[in-house]
Protein backbone atom coordinates (compact mmCIF):
# COMPACT_ATOMS: atom_id res chain seq x y z
CA UNK A 1 0.00 0.00 0.00
CA UNK A 2 1.30 3.45 -0.87
CA UNK A 3 2.00 5.52 2.26
CA UNK A 4 0.34 8.82 1.48
CA UNK A 5 -1.18 9.54 4.89
CA UNK A 6 0.85 11.72 7.21
CA UNK A 7 2.47 10.16 10.23
CA UNK A 8 1.50 11.35 13.69
CA UNK A 9 3.97 12.66 16.17
CA UNK A 10 2.52 11.83 19.59
CA UNK A 11 5.50 13.31 21.44
CA UNK A 12 4.21 11.21 24.29
CA UNK A 13 7.48 10.97 26.18
CA UNK A 14 7.86 14.75 25.89
CA UNK A 15 4.31 15.40 27.09
CA UNK A 16 4.69 12.91 29.92
CA UNK A 17 7.37 15.13 31.44
CA UNK A 18 4.55 17.43 32.46
CA UNK A 19 3.19 16.11 35.75
CA UNK A 20 -0.36 17.37 35.23
CA UNK A 21 -0.60 15.86 31.76
CA UNK A 22 0.87 12.53 32.81
CA UNK A 23 -1.51 12.13 35.74
CA UNK A 24 -4.47 12.69 33.43
CA UNK A 25 -3.01 10.42 30.76
CA UNK A 26 -2.27 7.59 33.22
CA UNK A 27 -5.85 7.82 34.48
CA UNK A 28 -7.23 7.73 30.93
CA UNK A 29 -5.04 4.78 30.03
CA UNK A 30 -5.93 2.95 33.24
CA UNK A 31 -9.67 3.53 32.66
CA UNK A 32 -9.40 2.13 29.15
CA UNK A 33 -7.50 -0.91 30.46
CA UNK A 34 -10.06 -1.61 33.18
CA UNK A 35 -12.91 -1.35 30.68
CA UNK A 36 -11.20 -3.72 28.24
CA UNK A 37 -10.50 -6.23 31.03
CA UNK A 38 -14.06 -6.14 32.34
CA UNK A 39 -15.48 -6.70 28.85
CA UNK A 40 -13.09 -9.56 28.12
CA UNK A 41 -13.83 -11.29 31.41
CA UNK A 42 -17.62 -10.87 31.14
CA UNK A 43 -17.50 -12.36 27.64
CA UNK A 44 -15.33 -15.19 28.89
CA UNK A 45 -17.95 -15.95 31.56
CA UNK A 46 -20.59 -15.77 28.82
CA UNK A 47 -22.62 -13.20 30.73
CA UNK A 48 -24.62 -10.20 29.59
CA UNK A 49 -24.26 -6.79 31.24
CA UNK A 50 -27.76 -7.20 32.74
CA UNK A 51 -26.82 -10.54 34.27
CA UNK A 52 -23.72 -9.09 35.92
CA UNK A 53 -25.87 -6.21 37.16
CA UNK A 54 -28.33 -8.69 38.73
CA UNK A 55 -25.48 -10.54 40.42
CA UNK A 56 -24.29 -7.40 42.22
CA UNK A 57 -27.69 -5.82 42.74
CA UNK A 58 -27.44 -2.95 40.33
CA UNK A 59 -28.80 -2.08 36.88
CA UNK A 60 -27.41 -2.77 33.41
CA UNK A 61 -26.50 0.88 32.59
CA UNK A 62 -24.15 0.91 35.59
CA UNK A 63 -22.25 -2.06 34.20
CA UNK A 64 -22.26 -0.49 30.74
CA UNK A 65 -20.72 2.63 32.25
CA UNK A 66 -18.04 0.57 34.00
CA UNK A 67 -17.17 -0.97 30.65
CA UNK A 68 -16.61 2.38 28.96
CA UNK A 69 -13.01 3.36 28.34
CA UNK A 70 -13.64 7.05 29.01
CA UNK A 71 -15.44 6.53 32.34
CA UNK A 72 -13.11 7.68 35.10
CA UNK A 73 -15.24 7.60 38.23
CA UNK A 74 -15.23 3.91 39.14
CA UNK A 75 -15.40 3.11 42.81
CA UNK A 76 -13.13 0.42 44.16
CA UNK A 77 -15.90 -1.22 46.16
CA UNK A 78 -18.11 -1.60 43.07
CA UNK A 79 -15.13 -2.92 41.10
CA UNK A 80 -14.59 -5.49 43.84
CA UNK A 81 -18.24 -6.56 43.59
CA UNK A 82 -17.99 -6.87 39.80
CA UNK A 83 -14.77 -8.85 40.11
CA UNK A 84 -16.38 -11.14 42.68
CA UNK A 85 -19.43 -11.63 40.45
CA UNK A 86 -17.10 -12.54 37.59
CA UNK A 87 -15.07 -14.78 39.90
CA UNK A 88 -11.84 -12.83 39.46
CA UNK A 89 -9.21 -11.14 41.54
CA UNK A 90 -8.23 -7.49 41.35
CA UNK A 91 -4.54 -6.82 41.23
CA UNK A 92 -3.46 -3.24 41.84
CA UNK A 93 -0.03 -2.12 40.77
CA UNK A 94 1.06 1.35 41.78
CA UNK A 95 4.22 2.27 39.93
CA UNK A 96 6.35 5.42 40.32
CA UNK A 97 6.19 7.42 37.10
CA UNK A 98 10.00 7.44 36.71
CA UNK A 99 9.92 3.65 36.45
CA UNK A 100 7.35 3.54 33.67
CA UNK A 101 8.07 6.57 31.48
CA UNK A 102 10.53 4.63 29.33
CA UNK A 103 7.64 2.38 28.26
CA UNK A 104 6.30 5.28 26.20
CA UNK A 105 9.56 6.23 24.47
CA UNK A 106 9.16 6.50 20.69
CA UNK A 107 5.79 4.78 20.93
CA UNK A 108 4.76 5.45 17.34
CA UNK A 109 8.13 5.82 15.66
CA UNK A 110 8.98 2.13 15.71
CA UNK A 111 7.76 -0.32 13.14
CA UNK A 112 5.06 -2.71 14.42
CA UNK A 113 7.63 -5.51 14.59
CA UNK A 114 10.01 -3.37 16.61
CA UNK A 115 7.23 -2.56 19.08
CA UNK A 116 6.59 -6.27 19.67
CA UNK A 117 10.29 -7.04 19.99
CA UNK A 118 10.84 -4.12 22.34
CA UNK A 119 8.01 -5.34 24.57
CA UNK A 120 9.58 -8.81 24.74
CA UNK A 121 13.12 -7.70 25.53
CA UNK A 122 12.25 -4.70 27.72
CA UNK A 123 14.15 -5.05 31.03
CA UNK A 124 11.75 -5.06 33.95
CA UNK A 125 12.42 -4.37 37.58
CA UNK A 126 12.42 -7.66 39.44
CA UNK A 127 8.97 -8.30 40.83
CA UNK A 128 9.71 -11.89 41.72
CA UNK A 129 8.94 -12.81 45.28
CA UNK A 130 11.51 -14.77 47.31
CA UNK A 131 9.74 -18.12 46.71
CA UNK A 132 9.61 -17.39 42.94
CA UNK A 133 13.34 -16.59 42.88
CA UNK A 134 14.11 -19.79 44.77
CA UNK A 135 11.93 -21.71 42.32
CA UNK A 136 13.85 -20.15 39.42
CA UNK A 137 17.18 -21.18 40.93
CA UNK A 138 15.86 -24.65 41.58
CA UNK A 139 14.86 -24.96 37.91
CA UNK A 140 18.41 -23.99 36.98
CA UNK A 141 19.74 -26.81 39.14
CA UNK A 142 17.36 -29.26 37.54
CA UNK A 143 18.76 -28.59 34.09
CA UNK A 144 22.55 -28.47 34.47
CA UNK A 145 23.06 -28.50 30.68
CA UNK A 146 22.17 -24.81 30.56
CA UNK A 147 25.05 -22.66 29.41
CA UNK A 148 23.79 -19.83 31.61
CA UNK A 149 22.94 -20.12 35.22
CA UNK A 150 19.50 -19.29 36.53
CA UNK A 151 21.01 -16.20 38.15
CA UNK A 152 22.21 -14.94 34.75
CA UNK A 153 18.73 -15.34 33.35
CA UNK A 154 17.39 -13.40 36.29
CA UNK A 155 19.78 -10.54 35.46
CA UNK A 156 18.65 -10.34 31.82
CA UNK A 157 14.93 -10.67 32.31
CA UNK A 158 14.00 -11.16 35.92
CA UNK A 159 11.07 -13.52 36.37
CA UNK A 160 9.90 -12.85 32.80
CA UNK A 161 8.69 -15.34 30.24
CA UNK A 162 12.10 -15.21 28.53
CA UNK A 163 13.88 -16.58 31.58
CA UNK A 164 11.42 -19.45 31.79
CA UNK A 165 11.72 -20.21 28.07
CA UNK A 166 15.49 -19.95 28.28
CA UNK A 167 15.67 -22.43 31.10
CA UNK A 168 13.63 -24.98 29.27
CA UNK A 169 14.97 -24.55 25.74
CA UNK A 170 18.35 -26.01 26.47
CA UNK A 171 17.08 -28.65 28.82
CA UNK A 172 17.19 -32.33 28.04
CA UNK A 173 13.44 -32.52 28.63
CA UNK A 174 12.82 -29.87 25.98
CA UNK A 175 15.12 -31.57 23.46
CA UNK A 176 13.33 -34.90 23.96
CA UNK A 177 10.02 -33.37 22.85
CA UNK A 178 11.41 -31.76 19.70
CA UNK A 179 10.33 -33.66 16.57
CA UNK A 180 13.33 -34.56 14.40
CA UNK A 181 11.93 -32.66 11.42
CA UNK A 182 11.85 -29.41 13.36
CA UNK A 183 15.40 -29.56 14.65
CA UNK A 184 17.67 -27.26 12.69
CA UNK A 185 21.00 -28.74 11.64
CA UNK A 186 24.00 -26.57 10.87
CA UNK B 1 -1.32 -6.88 16.02
CA UNK B 2 0.15 -3.35 16.16
CA UNK B 3 -1.36 -0.76 13.85
CA UNK B 4 0.01 2.39 12.32
CA UNK B 5 -1.99 5.52 13.20
CA UNK B 6 -1.82 8.30 10.63
CA UNK B 7 -3.72 11.41 9.63
CA UNK B 8 -5.10 13.23 6.62
CA UNK B 9 -4.46 16.12 6.28
CA UNK B 10 -1.42 16.95 8.37
CA UNK B 11 -3.40 19.28 10.66
CA UNK B 12 -5.72 16.86 12.48
CA UNK B 13 -3.36 15.95 15.31
CA UNK B 14 -2.25 17.81 17.33
CA UNK B 15 -3.25 21.12 15.68
CA UNK B 16 -7.03 20.71 15.53
CA UNK B 17 -7.13 18.91 18.87
CA UNK B 18 -5.21 21.59 20.72
CA UNK B 19 -7.24 24.31 18.99
CA UNK B 20 -10.69 22.81 19.53
CA UNK B 21 -10.55 20.49 22.52
CA UNK B 22 -7.26 20.82 24.41
CA UNK B 23 -8.88 19.43 27.58
CA UNK B 24 -9.32 16.10 25.77
CA UNK B 25 -5.71 15.70 24.65
CA UNK B 26 -4.81 13.05 27.26
CA UNK B 27 -7.93 10.98 26.50
CA UNK B 28 -7.25 11.19 22.76
CA UNK B 29 -3.63 10.18 23.33
CA UNK B 30 -4.81 7.15 25.30
CA UNK B 31 -7.20 6.28 22.45
CA UNK B 32 -4.48 6.62 19.79
CA UNK B 33 -2.20 4.41 21.87
CA UNK B 34 -5.00 1.86 22.03
CA UNK B 35 -5.41 2.14 18.25
CA UNK B 36 -1.74 1.30 17.75
CA UNK B 37 -1.94 -1.63 20.16
CA UNK B 38 -5.39 -3.09 19.49
CA UNK B 39 -6.52 -1.81 16.10
CA UNK B 40 -9.44 0.36 14.96
CA UNK B 41 -12.00 -1.12 17.34
CA UNK B 42 -10.43 -1.31 20.81
CA UNK B 43 -12.59 -2.78 23.58
CA UNK B 44 -14.28 -0.25 25.82
CA UNK B 45 -14.73 2.43 23.18
CA UNK B 46 -18.11 2.83 21.52
CA UNK B 47 -17.09 2.44 17.90
CA UNK B 48 -19.70 3.17 15.24
CA UNK B 49 -19.29 2.47 11.56
CA UNK B 50 -21.29 5.21 9.90
CA UNK B 51 -22.14 3.48 6.63
CA UNK B 52 -22.24 4.60 3.03
CA UNK B 53 -24.13 7.81 3.69
CA UNK B 54 -21.13 9.07 5.67
CA UNK B 55 -18.56 7.75 3.24
CA UNK B 56 -17.70 4.68 5.33
CA UNK B 57 -16.29 6.70 8.23
CA UNK B 58 -15.79 5.18 11.66
CA UNK B 59 -16.64 7.17 14.76
CA UNK B 60 -15.73 7.13 18.43
CA UNK B 61 -17.36 9.48 20.93
CA UNK B 62 -15.39 10.29 24.05
CA UNK B 63 -16.80 12.01 27.10
CA UNK B 64 -14.35 14.47 28.62
CA UNK B 65 -15.41 16.85 31.37
CA UNK B 66 -19.08 16.38 30.51
CA UNK B 67 -18.49 17.32 26.87
CA UNK B 68 -18.43 14.93 23.93
CA UNK B 69 -15.42 14.75 21.67
CA UNK B 70 -15.81 12.97 18.37
CA UNK B 71 -13.07 11.14 16.50
CA UNK B 72 -13.71 10.38 12.83
CA UNK B 73 -11.37 7.93 11.13
CA UNK B 74 -11.15 4.91 8.87
CA UNK B 75 -9.01 1.77 8.85
CA UNK B 76 -7.03 0.71 5.78
CA UNK B 77 -5.47 -2.67 6.50
CA UNK B 78 -2.90 -2.16 9.26
CA UNK B 79 -3.23 1.59 8.93
CA UNK B 80 -5.74 3.81 10.76
CA UNK B 81 -6.22 7.27 9.28
CA UNK B 82 -7.68 10.12 11.36
CA UNK B 83 -9.76 12.64 9.42
CA UNK B 84 -11.32 14.87 12.04
CA UNK B 85 -11.35 15.29 15.81
CA UNK B 86 -13.80 17.84 17.16
CA UNK B 87 -15.96 18.80 20.07
CA UNK B 88 -19.58 17.85 19.55
CA UNK B 89 -21.58 21.03 19.09
CA UNK B 90 -24.86 22.09 17.50
CA UNK B 91 -26.44 19.90 14.77
CA UNK B 92 -25.17 22.36 12.14
CA UNK B 93 -21.61 22.11 13.48
CA UNK B 94 -21.85 18.34 13.55
CA UNK B 95 -23.04 18.27 9.94
CA UNK B 96 -20.16 20.49 8.96
CA UNK B 97 -17.69 18.23 10.77
CA UNK B 98 -19.07 15.12 9.06
CA UNK B 99 -18.96 16.90 5.69
CA UNK B 100 -15.34 17.90 6.22
CA UNK B 101 -14.33 14.39 7.34
CA UNK B 102 -16.06 12.80 4.31
CA UNK B 103 -14.36 15.27 1.98
CA UNK B 104 -10.96 14.57 3.56
CA UNK B 105 -11.52 10.83 3.32
CA UNK B 106 -12.32 11.14 -0.39
CA UNK B 107 -9.25 13.30 -0.97
CA UNK B 108 -7.10 10.80 0.87
CA UNK B 109 -8.47 7.83 -1.05
CA UNK B 110 -8.02 9.63 -4.38
CA UNK B 111 -4.44 10.48 -3.43
CA UNK B 112 -3.78 6.92 -2.30
CA UNK B 113 -5.17 5.54 -5.55
CA UNK B 114 -3.06 7.96 -7.57
CA UNK B 115 0.08 7.00 -5.62
CA UNK B 116 -0.65 3.30 -6.07
CA UNK B 117 -1.24 3.75 -9.82
CA UNK B 118 2.02 5.63 -10.08
CA UNK B 119 3.83 2.92 -8.12
CA UNK B 120 2.37 0.16 -10.28
CA UNK B 121 3.14 2.09 -13.47
CA UNK B 122 6.74 2.51 -12.40
CA UNK B 123 6.98 -1.18 -11.61
CA UNK B 124 5.60 -2.05 -15.06
CA UNK B 125 8.14 0.20 -16.83
CA UNK B 126 10.96 -1.38 -14.85
CA UNK B 127 9.97 -4.83 -16.15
Amino acid sequence: MADVAHSIDFRLSEKLCDREYRQKFFLAECSANIAAQLIALRKRRDLKQGEVANLIGTRQPAISRYEQADYQSRSFSVLQKVAAALDARIRVLIEPSEDVLSEYDDEQVDSPEAVVLKEIIRPRPSTATEPEKKQSVRLGNLFPKNEMSAASYEQIAPSSEISKIGLFENSAAFQRFQPESLTARF
Amino acid sequence: MPHDVRQWPNSVYPDEVTAECPEALHVIDALLLNFTRHGPSPDGYSVKTLGKEFGGLWQINLKVQKRQVRVLYAPYGQQIVLFRIHKKGSPQEQRRAYGLAIQRKREFEAEKERAEREKNGRRRTLH
